[in-house]
């Protein structure tokens, strides 16, 4: 059965979520930290200047969907660039899904190991992870639209543990003056806290699967508003709570924060975040491990998935056993993650102005 | 198609079978729930650790380890025993005041960098040795961890637990100030209990002064974090031949801060309102207090408060100068110009401080 048929599709709420789940990745973790060494108590002000313009960049993905419908990323680019260079498009993209993917392993491993699964050995976590993603993509991109949806009802939930900190700890001066940074401070803010919002751009690789078009443009910005008004409110939250000082050297603010939570029925409400952050990492993963093989399908010339899945997986499995410790972690997931997005605001717009190239020379 | 698709799904249904790998059986571990922190007695250079834990031995074990630092005691306590140190459970930390003074900023530090031990904490100065406090005995035995850290909420004076928290404390260390308090716990070997004497100030993480009870009423009435408290004015003495008390109690008050520049002085005001109930009140000479009673009654409270409020604060800006209450943002934002982040404790000690306390007995209340 060729998995490639229109049977496999996406209806507007599984697109929706796959985009969100990608976008809910590590960034949360920490990019108020990022933000707060740049733009200091006018961190949050940086998140919703990146938020506009990734909302921007967004509707421009839209505009190349509607201008190429049915057609994949790797085949646009590769229809406008020619083989060669459409290739090495392709392998760009295909090595930053690749590093994304190995990232989030690693990251998963570690997080569970320092917080809750101290003896087990990361890479058993890492593997887990991996396996429920080849599992997922094996039976492709509904089934992840399915799986992915339930998470992102039970992400609604978890918008209340941000609540219970502010009200004990948040203090508005934290935050006070607005603007005393400068419009200089915030601009660097906004650059450092951009890798954040990396997912966003896994709308040209999933987009290409919607059954019906229509409504399209409003669901995916709707989507995608809505995780990035749960970026700024946390942003706000944590800052309300945090001197700025204890803000910049946090490991990972997002965890911190909900430690704080007291509720007397949860016991530690931290590891029940965690446990939540699992479904979000795994979200991530399986809309970066699924864009992959798309890309290693399109430059291998494969008729089925079947060999991409499998080179994909051995690629990132051999990754797990790189030895980082969390600095380098956080440097390669900081660098990753700001050149995809940084890529994601050329391609559109590449794709978008060598159409228009085209046709008027044609 | 199908049957890879079962094997799949047996395969997946194993990563929920954990059960059997990692397992550690209850019985092989050592609960730690309360830690103490002294200096040792052996060597001045190195610290005693005295953990509070259970065990399938013992319900109530302590165990002593000693090193250079807190790392190095804890070790050497895993050292010492065959169960495995499991310390997520820990409910209160236990500082002694000859260690305190000397700085609490990186004992605190290594208990935060720990991913098992939970933010919430309690962190207490207790008088003397910590480890003694581990092994005493009173009527409630045995003493447990949470004997010290519900000493906090069984008292007359209420507060917002969340002062206590370690992470609280840590907050408070990395803000310009660096003043907090924590409750200052003391064993009274005649009665055999647990008292809270008052809390001990720290300024930079070092301990400078203590506050009776009655000023630590006073102290969280101007930080704002009171919940319940009972303030007494006189003494109500069957040796005494005209007995004069009062003794209210005082619940979360309305409290405004208003910030004013009149020429270069700087001033905080503070109006403070409380609808009280009188606990006791004697003589009562059994007849109703009257109307006229009741106003004198308020007017000595009223005054015993204010002058109360202004001895605490004279004490922590002339005496200790620090700021302990962590009011240093609210200056930032209220005196942008003048406020000088590294000064701050210096800046505070001239604040000029007015207070007005209205306190309004409206019934006789019922003790509870």
């Amino acid at each position: 059965m060729n998995r490639d048929q229109p049977v496999n599709t996406l209806n507007g709420l599984q697109l929706s979520s796959i985009i969100l789940g990608a976008m809910l990745g590590l960034g949360p973790l920490m990019n108020v930290r990022f933000a707060t060494l740049e733009a200091g108590r006018d961190a949050w002000i940086s998140i919703i200047l990146a938020a506009i313009l990734i909302l921007i960049n967004l509707w421009i993905m839209t505009r190349v969907v509607m201008i190429y419908p049915n057609k994949t990323i790797a085949q646009i680019i590769s229809g406008l660039m020619g083989t060669w260079l459409g290739k090495i498009g392709n392998a760009v993209n295909l090595v930053l899904s690749l590093m994304i993917c190995a990232i989030t392993l690693w990251y998963t491993g570690h997080i569970f190991n320092v917080y809750i699964l101290l003896f087990t050995p990361s890479i058993v976590l890492s593997s887990c992870l991996l396996f429920v993603s080849v599992y997922t993509t094996w039976f492709d991109v509904r089934i992840i639209g399915r799986v992915v949806v339930v998470l992102f009802f039970v992400s609604f939930l978890f918008a209340i543990f941000f609540v219970p900190p502010v009200l004990q700890y948040g203090q508005i001066e934290r935050i006070l003056p607005i603007g005393k940074t400068g419009f200089s401070g915030i601009w660097h803010g906004m650059l450092m806290v951009m890798y954040s919002f990396a997912g966003y751009e896994r709308f040209l690789v999933f987009a290409p699967f919607l059954d019906k078009f229509q409504g399209m443009t409003r669901s995916v910005l709707l989507s995608v508003f809505y995780v990035s008004l749960m970026f700024i409110v946390g942003a706000i939250c944590e800052q309300l709570v945090y001197p700025i000082l204890f803000l910049q050297k946090l490991w990972t603010p997002g965890i911190e924060y909900v430690s704080l939570v007291n509720i007397s029925i949860l016991e530690r409400t931290d590891l029940i975040f965690i446990l939540f952050w699992f479904g979000v990492l795994f979200k991530t993963h399986v809309s970066y491990f699924y864009s992959a093989v798309l890309e290693m399908k399109e430059l291998m010339n494969a008729k089925s998935k079947t060999p991409a899945i499998v080179v994909s997986t051995i690629i990132i499995f051999a990754t797990s056993f790189i030895k980082v410790n969390n600095v380098e972690m956080e440097n390669w997931m900081f660098w990753t993650l700001s050149i995809t997005v940084g890529i994601s605001f050329i391609i559109p717009i590449s794709i978008i102005t060598m159409g228009w190239l085209k046709r008027k020379v044609q | 198609m199908k049957r890879m698709r079962i094997i799949f799904c047996i395969l997946l249904l194993c990563c929920l079978l954990s059960g059997c790998w990692d397992y550690a059986p209850l019985e092989d571990k050592y609960i730690v729930t309360g830690i103490g922190i002294d200096i040792s007695e052996q060597d001045p250079m190195n610290m005693d650790i005295s953990v509070l834990g259970i065990s399938n031995i013992q319900a109530n074990a302590t165990m002593h380890g000693e090193g250079r630092t807190v790392s190095d005691a804890l070790r050497s306590i895993q050292n010492r025993i065959d169960k495995a140190v499991l310390i997520s459970h820990l409910k209160i930390v236990l500082i002694s005041d000859r260690i305190a003074k000397k700085g609490i900023q990186t004992y605190l530090d290594i208990l935060s960098r720990n991913s098992q031990i939970r933010s919430d904490t309690q962190i207490a100065l207790v008088h003397g040795r910590a480890a003694d406090y581990f092994v005493q005995k009173n009527f409630s035995i045995p003493i447990d961890a949470s004997y010290y850290s519900d000493t906090f909420q069984l008292s007359e004076t209420i507060v917002d637990p969340h002062e206590f928290f370690l992470n609280s404390i840590l907050f408070r260390l990395s803000e310009d100030g660096k003043g907090f308090a924590i409750p200052y716990l003391r064993w009274d070997p005649k009665q055999k209990l647990l008292v809270w004497s008052g809390i001990g100030l720290f300024n930079n993480g070092f301990f400078k002064d203590t506050l009776d009870e009655r000023e630590t009423v006073a102290y969280y009435l101007i930080k704002g974090s009171l919940s319940r408290a009972m303030i007494t004015i006189g003494r109500s003495s069957p040796q005494l031949p005209k007995a004069q008390a009062v003794s209210i109690r005082i619940f979360s008050p309305s409290r405004k801060l208003s910030w004013s520049d009149q020429n270069g002085v700087k001033t905080i005001n503070l109006s403070i309102q409380l609808k009280d109930e009188i606990i006791e009140a004697s003589p009562l000479n059994n007849r109703p207090i009257t109307s006229q009673e009741l106003e004198h009654l308020q007017n000595d409270v009223n005054h015993d408060l204010t002058h109360l409020l202004h001895s605490v604060m004279d004490k922590i800006q002339k005496t200790d100068r620090m700021d302990p209450f962590g009011f240093q943002e609210k200056a930032r934002v209220q005196w942008p110009n003048w406020y000088q982040g590294d000064h701050w404790n210096e800046q505070f000690s001239a604040v000029k401080w007015k207070f007005d306390v209205q306190i309004l007995i409206e019934r006789f209340g019922k003790f509870i």
